[in-house]
């Protein structure tokens, strides 16, 4: 019978998980589309009339490089 | 003002299970009812609340504590609405597809895994050859392989260790300045344990890549992130 590799512990807390975590919480999850905005800090809020959704900075400067028309990097 | 976590079943009990727990801010969070969905939702004193990292795990965390008790669709960091009745509106005009989510969703949680192929990537790679002599078509080869996807190969690589213990799973798109593939993986509860064995049985079969292994998170990757206005 074949002996497994005992699995690791789940990491919490560390460098790891927060870029995991940065990941998924600021590009993923569902967006709600109507009354509802997604603040974000060090970015300004981004208001799409009643549609508002901002995901993380990478997406308000590729938003706000849109508005000033210079071309996404 | 109000902060939105995630959305889940409406259940009697969820007052329990979400007692004590700091939302952003620090403020406690509390239960919006619609129909059949309930939003975890905490107040907040302005719209540009501070999206510090206490304030990322803060929304983790409320979304861990609703996975404890019932499948969660996880809303994305910084979703606020105006109050209560514009919860509720917003809840009920996706109703028919976030009860859809849910019930796909159902005992389901997400693994994040990090592989560092780039010492494997020569052995992954058949037939590569970085032409020595060439420095030049040596750059472009490197330039062109970190546009292009990921050696099919990996991917195979990646499918037979966790096709078993993953209901779904999708790549994130490579990055220009990372190394590092970046997966997710939907598994079911009960497979988290020979999941996290299968991660270490691919370490161990190639120690020459970096992996790590995180989760279980909330289907973030997982769920529809754009709904329609109205269903």
């Amino acid at each position: 019978m074949e002996t497994l590799p005992r699995p690791s512990p789940p990491q919490r807390g560390g460098e790891i998980e927060l870029a995991d975590l940065l990941d998924r919480a600021l590009h993923k999850g569902v967006v709600l589309w109507g009354e509802a905005t997604i603040s974000v800090a060090g970015v300004d809020l981004v208001f799409l009339g009643l549609k508002v959704l901002l995901a993380s900075t990478d997406t308000a400067d590729r938003m706000r490089d849109a508005a000033s028309g210079r071309p996404e990097a | 003002m109000l902060y939105l976590y995630g959305i889940t079943w409406c259940q009697a009990d969820f007052s329990i299970g979400i007692a004590g727990i700091a939302g952003i801010d620090g403020f406690a969070v509390e239960m919006v009812p619609c129909g059949d969905l309930v939003a975890a939702a905490s107040p907040i004193e302005t719209r540009k609340f501070a999206a510090t990292e206490e304030n990322l795990w803060r929304h983790e965390h409320v979304i861990e504590a609703i996975m404890a008790i019932n499948t969660v669709l996880p809303l994305r960091f910084g979703t606020v609405a105006a109050d209560a009745a514009a919860c509720r509106h917003l809840l009920s005009q996706s109703q028919r597809q976030l009860c859809a989510q849910l019930t796909l969703l159902k005992g389901r949680v997400e693994f994040g895994l990090r592989l560092d192929p780039d010492a494997a990537q020569n052995s992954v790679e058949t037939g590569y050859d970085p032409v020595a002599n060439r420095p030049g078509t040596h750059y472009l080869q490197s330039l062109a392989r970190t546009y292009a996807s990921w050696p099919a190969s990996l991917e195979v690589t990646l499918y037979t260790a966790f096709d078993a213990y993953a209901v779904a799973y999708m790549l994130w798109p490579r990055g220009t300045l990372e190394s590092e593939l970046r997966a997710s993986f939907l598994v079911e509860k009960s497979e988290i344990y020979a999941f996290r064995q299968a991660v270490a049985k691919l370490q161990s079969s190639r120690p020459e890549w970096r992996i790590s292994c995180t989760g279980p998170w909330p289907p973030y990757s997982f769920v529809e992130s754009k709904l329609d206005e109205k269903v």
